[in-house]
């Protein structure tokens, strides 16, 4: 799009400056010249992206509508959580697809129209085996290419091809920040932001990588060799050779960096066994730091409490964290969210004794916007959540850390798309156990499905709390959010939502929701009846008696009688995939509708079922048709064939029981 | 290729040679050389069945689940084409046809052709000037009418840029420097004045007395403007000097028409003398008057009636 913008620099110049250095004519009239000093104030200094950003500050996320990355369309925008993946990590596959394209084709893309060049759009240049020097290993060292730098380190090597020690040096850093393996490219945000991280901690440093071998390699070991060697080592878990190393450096008096202390701190825990020991090691670690004039920072502290976090078992660890926090902050280091997610570990553990130190953190935190400064500062919110809806059940709590993580820009410290997840679960299920149900209802429907889409157990604890709470006017919603997301084939939450629907008593002022509810039950049979006769389908569902019995309830309640005698006949013909049977009162009703229908061929079906099912009640019911019904003597005979002839001559004692039930 | 368009190339279409018929004609079997059966419908190929594509579930259109106090700056943040699920409220567009409503949002490409403003909704627009004020210094004291900004500040100087929509940013248009200064507010003399309108001859404009000079030889805008700089000044000290040779301006270089010493003067001096009487000052004023109108101005109707009415008094006729 063409657009002119015209700068007028009005007022800027240069006329009073042009006149002063030219010969002033004298004035024939001697006006006096009042001049009033004119002060033009200063341009306000502002970035290339300055008002954009500002202008940005006004927009907040609208939750009725997806993601700004989807596309903004009924048809387009993704429900349940599988889609969502799907969907932007496809768009992002495509991305790929196209920067392979220009990879393996760089001679298609030899025309630069742009000026001044981006290089970001220009192919990546691949190196080949002539071309091996130091430069050219610098330069994929530089562009964060750890295969390729090792390999061309290797063909260096074989071309004895002699590099320096600060090339060495680079390499190292590399090689050990990375462990020899190439990281994803920080242009992949879908990717990073789907990634599934393993918790797990145990030693993946690459003993017979590169690293070992480049550090023997250097003509002269220095410190920052050292550091280099041992935080990556650490880093991986190779805690045995990196504190081999640090003894080395002690012994040569080599001074350490503040980050390698750090890195070492944090490890502390696998060099030694008891809680106390380990403290002491961390503590030998801080006093060899200031005797060497390093000066700690926010890394320090927050390794500190990492450690305390290993062995947060021990009595004297929370004091001791408390401890720590105050020197440190006295010292004037600005704690980090990384910090207070530690502090929760420590003291608010699982099986110790109940913290409130949530409360006090919040109080302290509220309002302020932070930023990303330390690699765990993503952990504190998911677990923030985690203990006021496990640890302390409180809802204000955790409203509050909502509201925390609202302001400013302290979204992004969420993480990724997984411990987003965790949050929005912990929350749901927090509200869900402590608001009344209207107002949960108004927060499920603002944040599912575009902010957070429930999961099966989260989706279960909702249906089991409307039940209870009786607010049976949202069970259609919730069946039909429920489909959407992609759960419309786990089995505990059918149950859930048809003992749900069963439960529901039509009146005059609900007559909209009975026929819902009518569709809710019909949309559940049909799914499963599909369901079971996909054959490509692994796990399958199973009716339960119970199951059929809700459905025909609902069904006879919003009076959808020939699906339910489509229903009965099934149940009855497919009796052996069914598991259990259809409970009494189901049948009751069915009955009852059949009657009130005159239709006794229905009826005697029921009872045929009652009987098979062995149901005790079969007499009554059986009964009950006798009394309410005119039977056709084909009827009756079948009745007979199936009671036995006392059902004919039985006295009509269940007829007081035939009242009321409507149908 | 089915059997029908092999059989056909067999038997030779007219004036159509596929480059592959003598390879299909070599193909033929020579046990079927008996005589085909036309086969006018194509024998179909086994159906092969598609899988059952499960249709996702579709949420219904955004609109339904806007609240009636949303906050429209979130929904629809930037310029956007038309989209009738996310515009919560009805809008028709189109020519109808006949015994028809005029097209509603669903599909109308009317609506989405043509530029929607919906991202510059009033308070949108105030929101988004409040954040950008930081940025605004205020206007300067002393400077709040036209006249006193030109009191000031008569120099002009105006130069463009150009955003594109594409990997350049470069315009040669963006060098281009205009600069425009008042004449009255050099305060010249006559003489200057003089000189420097005949220096620029086209740059003034005489209805607005601005002087415009416009600069594109250098490449860069900033060296334009000092090109500009040094032009003005240049022409404002030629104009202040009076060169030697200037005194050798006669009246047939004036730039007006000057009554004092005319042949004008002459002749009605001569007439006076030879009357012997001559009129008072103001009346000779005025058909001096007159007569420097027509001259300078030009004549018209006006002009050639005050000509007219000094003449009659100055003879003495009214």
């Amino acid at each position: 799009m063409r657009g002119s913008v015209h700068h007028t620099f009005h007022r800027l110049l240069k006329c009073l400056d042009l006149r002063s250095s030219l010969p002033r004519r004298t004035l024939s009239t001697s006006v006096p010249l009042s001049h009033q000093e004119i002060v033009i104030p200063k341009r306000i200094q502002r970035s290339p992206t300055d008002i954009l950003q500002a202008l940005a500050s006004t927009i907040k996320r609208d939750t009725s509508g997806p993601h700004y990355k989807h596309h903004d369309d009924p048809y387009l925008t993704p429900a349940s959580n599988s889609l969502k993946r799907m969907y932007s990590l496809s768009k992002e596959s495509g991305r790929k697809a196209a920067r392979w394209i220009r990879d393996s084709n760089p001679q298609l893309f030899l025309h630069t129209p742009d000026d001044p060049h981006i290089k970001a759009f220009a192919p990546t240049i691949r190196y080949t085996e002539d071309d091996a020097s130091e430069a050219v290993l610098r330069e994929l060292v530089r562009q964060n290419e750890v295969s390729d730098a090792i390999t061309m380190y290797h063909i260096c090597k074989d071309k004895s091809i002699d590099l320096s020690d600060e090339a060495k040096q680079e390499l190292l850093e590399l090689v050990c920040y990375s462990n020899g393996e190439d990281q994803l490219e920080e242009d992949w945000l879908e990717e990073r932001w789907h990634r599934q991280t393993t918790t797990t901690i145990r030693k993946t440093w690459n003993d017979d990588g590169v690293a070992e071998e480049l550090f023997q390699s250097l003509s002269e070991k220095k410190s920052a060799a050292y550091c280099a060697l041992i935080r990556g080592m650490t880093q991986y878990y190779q805690v045995d050779r990196a504190w081999q190393l640090y003894k080395e450096c002690q012994e040569e008096e080599l001074p350490l960096d503040t980050n390698t202390y750090n890195s070492l701190i944090r490890v502390s825990s696998f060099l030694r066994d008891a809680s106390d020991l380990r403290w002491q090691l961390v503590k030998e670690l801080l006093a060899t730091m200031a005797e060497s004039g390093v000066q700690p920072n926010l890394g320090t502290l927050n390794s500190t409490l990492e450690a305390l976090t290993q062995v947060a078992g021990w009595r004297e660890a929370r004091g001791l964290s408390l401890q720590v926090l105050r020197e440190f902050t006295q010292a004037g280091i600005e704690p980090s969210l990384a910090t207070y997610y530690f502090l929760l570990l420590i003291h608010c553990r699982e099986r110790g004794p109940v913290s409130h130190i949530l409360l006090d953190i919040l109080d302290h935190l509220q309002g302020r916007a932070f930023q990303a400064r330390h690699l765990k500062d993503t952990y504190f919110f998911v677990t923030a959540m985690n203990i006021a809806r496990n640890h302390i059940q409180n809802l204000e709590a955790a409203r509050h850390v909502d509201d925390l993580l609202h302001t400013d820009n302290n979204y992004c410290l969420i993480g990724d798309s997984y411990r987003e997840s965790v949050y929005y679960r912990h929350y749901f299920a927090l509200m869900c156990s402590q608001m009344p149900i209207d107002q949960f209802m108004e927060v499920y429907s603002d944040l599912s499905p575009h902010i957070y889409t429930p999961e099966r157990d989260v989706m279960e604890m909702i249906l089991k709390f409307t039940t209870l709470h009786n607010a049976l006017q949202y069970i259609p919603q919730l069946y039909s959010d429920m489909v959407a997301y992609n759960l419309g084939n786990q089995e505990k939450l059918l149950t859930l939502v048809l003992s749900a629907a069963a439960q529901h008593q039509s009146a005059d002022d609900n007559i909209e929701l009975t026929e819902k509810m009518g569709r809710v039950a019909e949309d559940i049979w049909t799914r499963v009846e599909e369901l079971m006769q996909d054959k490509t389908r692994i796990n399958r569902i199973t009716w339960t008696g119970q199951m059929l019995g809700d459905v025909l309830t609902c069904l006879v309640v919003s009076g959808n009688y020939m699906l339910c005698q489509v229903v009965l006949k099934d149940a009855t013909l497919k009796a052996h995939t069914i598991l259990g049977y259809i409970p009494p009162p189901a049948l009751r009703v069915m009955l009852d509708a059949a009657i009130q229908r005159k239709d006794g061929d229905t009826g005697l079906e029921v009872v045929k079922y009652a009987l098979e099912s062995g149901h005790h009640e079969t007499g009554e019911l059986a009964l009950h048709l006798r009394s309410s019904l005119n039977l056709t003597p084909r009827q009756k005979a079948k009745l007979t064939t199936a009671l036995g002839t006392d059902i004919m001559t039985e006295a009509a004692s269940s007829d007081s029981d035939s009242e009321g039930c409507q149908p | 290729m089915s059997e029908m368009w092999v059989r056909q190339l067999y038997r030779g279409v007219q004036g159509f040679r596929l480059h592959t018929a003598a390879a299909l004609t070599s193909e033929i079997n020579p046990a079927e050389e008996e005589f085909r059966t036309l086969e006018l419908k194509t024998v179909r190929q086994e159906k092969r069945t598609m899988r059952d594509r499960k249709l996702t579930p579709i949420l219904p259109p955004r609109y339904k689940r806007q609240k009636l106090d949303q906050n429209w700056g979130n929904v629809w943040p930037t310029a956007r084409t038309f989209h009738p699920a996310t515009v919560p409220f009805p809008v028709r567009q189109g020519y109808p046809a006949t015994g028809q409503p005029t097209p509603d949002k669903w599909g109308n490409a009317e609506l989405m052709k043509i530029p929607n403003f919906l991202h510059l909704t009033p308070p949108i627009i105030k929101q988004q000037c409040e954040v950008l004020k930081k940025f605004c210094t205020p206007w300067p004291a002393g400077l709040e009418t036209p006249a006193k900004q030109n009191k000031h500040f008569p120099v002009t100087v105006s130069i463009n840029s150009y955003l594109h929509s594409s990997p350049s940013l470069r315009d040669a248009r963006a060098r281009i420097v205009t600069m425009k200064v008042s004449v009255k507010s050099l305060e010249l003399d006559n003489h200057g004045r003089d000189k420097l309108l005949r220096l620029v001859k086209d740059h003034h404009d005489p209805k607005t007395d601005t002087l415009t000079l416009v600069a594109d030889r250098c490449p860069l805008s900033s060296q334009n403007r000092d090109y500009c700089t040094y032009l003005l000044t240049v022409l404002y000290t030629e104009a202040m000097k009076t060169e030697p040779w200037e005194h050798e301006k006669n009246v047939a270089d004036y730039e007006r028409y000057v009554w004092e010493g005319s042949l004008s003067e002459a002749a009605a001096r001569a007439v006076f003398s030879a009357r012997d009487d001559s009129p008072p000052e103001h009346v000779i004023n005025e058909y001096a008057k007159a007569v420097v109108e027509l001259h300078n101005e030009g004549e018209d109707d006006s002009s050639v009636s005050r000509y007219r009415e000094s003449v009659l008094k100055l003879v003495g006729l009214t």
